[in-house]
């Protein structure tokens, strides 16, 4: 009876042991999602941030990967996009990459295959948003939104991030709708500058136009660009600057 | 104080004038008359003749006696038309409406006192900041109409305004945009005349509500008759032509700027730094035009509303509830920003 149990273990060991070695050999190899060259996230926000791509990558089936570089060398910051994500992700994938260059402060989100679909039309708003934390130099934050952002998905989802921007329109126009409320609550005064003049009465007798000087103001103008590519998948792209 | 009370030439009863007939009507046996009918029969009548007070400086008298009823009726200084608070015979005080004192142009009732009612309903339905107890029938009761007096002021005005004109352009340079604005030196010299440009000739009424009822019509201006203040109130003026001219120079000033601000060559935006604007030739005429006033008592404060008698155009200071705005602000800003945020995600899915 004890050698049996003893066997029984030892087969059930055995495949614990299997399980697990597998399992941990499965870990050691698991796809490295995060490429910091420019060392803006410390080991911990790194393994964190790895771990959040990971779980999202699989639950939306999808591939999502963040690169970093001190600066870009012969490739705009798109292509630097775009070539990570087919080393890592084949070229007809699902999924999206944040890159970022902190020389020249280019920021870039692309999104492909079923991702695309999804964000298409917000590829510009998602890459902006991740851009305000990067200009606040909150870089764990501005990738745990990018994840965030990525795999959101449906109604809901979608309805939570245009809320702010709901209330802010909403904001103006309540403010507008009850100022003209108020301003026409005793009534509306239809008298004008006509209503008694004689009728051909008024003569202009002198018009003197001076041309005095020329003032111009400059205001820079955020550059950003979005659209699709070519090529087999499904993709879009949108750069600016943070 | 000599009063004349304009009476049925069948019945001896009461006649008032009737604003949908536009005659004058018998209460008793509806018997209608035109003005001249009434005329005469004032002119045949002794016993209409009047009870005389104390003094026979009339303007300053406010006693008179009810040719009805006998009864001692004390009135307002300013009180031209009224009624005997005993038997509601309407009497109109002839000496207030004589001397210095008898308008030029009338414009008669055109609105009954039902409609002016539905009207202020409707009006204040619409305000939204009116407390509800306002909107209810029982405080539209408190309605009363009155001949309100008039100066009317035809005028020349001459004069100019100077300021800053500019024009504004805008393109693009590499990451920037370029606005260009160009300045100018601006001033306009000009003349108008004005006709009837009415001022209140009543302390009593407040300047801002009674201009905001405004314009009547002068196509239905007519003489002055005593005639039609039968069966209404009406008040004589206690702010005379010379201090009602401190009301009408602002504003003449303001009808010719503006109409000098919209001649000439157009610019996108403007600044007036001087107006100079001088009247001469003022002519004035003393006129009774007809009103509806409501006075409404919300916490503690008198709030005036008044209806043209004539064009049935509302003005006033409805009460306004601090509450009910904060309500429906934060309603509206609740309901509306949900509303916008599901119409964009709509959008965004599709």
């Amino acid at each position: 009876m004890l050698y049996k149990l003893n066997k029984i273990q030892t087969v059930l060991i055995t495949a614990i042991f299997f399980f697990c070695v597998t399992f941990d050999l499965f870990a050691v190899t698991d796809k490295k999602r995060i490429f910091d060259d420019a060392n803006l996230l410390s080991s911990t926000e790194q393994t964190l941030i790895q771990d959040e791509l990971k779980r999202i990558s699989v639950e939306c089936d999808a591939e999502f990967f963040i690169v970093t570089r001190k600066q870009l060398e012969n490739q705009n910051i798109e292509q630097l996009a775009r070539s990570i994500f087919r080393e890592n992700a084949g070229s007809n994938g699902s999924g999206a990459v944040l890159a970022i260059s902190m020389r020249e402060r280019d920021i870039n989100y692309t999104a492909f295959g079923s991702v695309f679909d999804r964000h298409r039309k917000r590829l510009d708003r998602i890459r902006e948003q991740i851009g305000t934390k990067m200009t606040s130099q909150n870089y764990y934050d501005a990738f745990m939104l990018f994840a965030k952002l990525s795999s959101s998905f449906g109604f809901w989802a979608n309805y939570q991030e245009f809320m702010p921007m709901g209330f802010m329109v909403s904001a103006v126009l309540t403010f507008i709708t009850v100022i003209i409320l108020i301003f026409i609550h005793k009534g509306i005064n239809t008298v004008d500058s006509k209503t008694y003049a004689v009728l051909g009465s008024f003569k202009l007798t002198n018009a003197i136009d001076k041309y005095l000087r020329t003032s111009t103001t400059k205001t820079r103008i955020s550059k950003s660009s979005s659209g699709g590519s070519g090529g087999g998948s499904r993709s879009g792209s949108s750069s600016g600057k943070f | 104080m000599a009063v004349e009370n304009y009476k049925c030439k069948t019945c001896s009863a009461p006649a008032t004038f009737d604003i949908k007939l536009q005659k004058w009507r018998c209460d008793y046996c509806e018997s209608t008359f035109e003005k001249e009918d009434l005329e005469s029969s004032l002119a045949s009548d002794e016993t209409i003749e009047t009870e005389e007070g104390p003094d026979n400086d009339s303007a300053q008298l406010n006693e008179y006696r009810c040719t009805a009823c006998g009864a001692e009726i004390l009135t307002e200084g300013n009180t031209a038309a009224t009624f005997c608070i005993y038997c509601q015979n309407p009497s109109v005080i002839k000496s207030r409406f004589e001397g210095n004192f008898k308008p030029r142009y009338l414009i008669p009732f055109k609105i009954t006192m039902a409609d002016a009612k539905k009207m202020y309903l409707q009006w204040i339905k619409k305000r939204i900041f009116a407390p509800s107890e306002f909107r209810i029938k029982g405080k539209v009761e408190k309605i009363r109409g009155l001949y309100a007096p008039y100066w009317l002021f035809n005028c020349h005005a001459a004069g100019y305004i100077e300021g800053e004109g500019r024009n504004s352009s805008s393109h693009t340079s590499g990451n920037y945009r370029i606005t260009e604005t160009k300045h100018y030196y601006i001033k306009r010299s000009g003349v108008s005349d004005y006709d009837k440009v009415p001022v209140d000739g009543s302390e009593n009424l407040p300047d801002e509500i009674m201009q905001g009822i405004e314009p009547f019509n002068y196509n239905e201006i007519c003489d002055f008759s005593m005639q039609y203040m039968s069966g209404y109130l009406a008040e004589k003026y206690d702010v005379d032509s010379e201090k009602a001219k401190g009301a009408l120079y602002p504003r003449v000033q303001g009808f010719l700027r503006k109409t000098l601000e919209g001649s000439g060559a157009r610019y996108g935006s403007t600044t007036i730094s001087t107006t100079n604007v001088n009247l001469s030739d003022i002519k004035v005429a003393y006129a009774m035009f007809p009103i509806y006033i409501l006075t409404n008592i919300y916490k503690g404060k008198k709030h005036r509303l008044m209806i043209n008698g004539q064009t049935g155009k509302i003005y006033g200071e409805a009460p306004f509830s601090v509450m009910r705005c904060l309500v429906f602000t934060v309603v509206m800003f609740v309901s509306l920003g949900l509303i916008i945020a599901a119409g964009a995600t709509v959008l965004h899915v599709i």
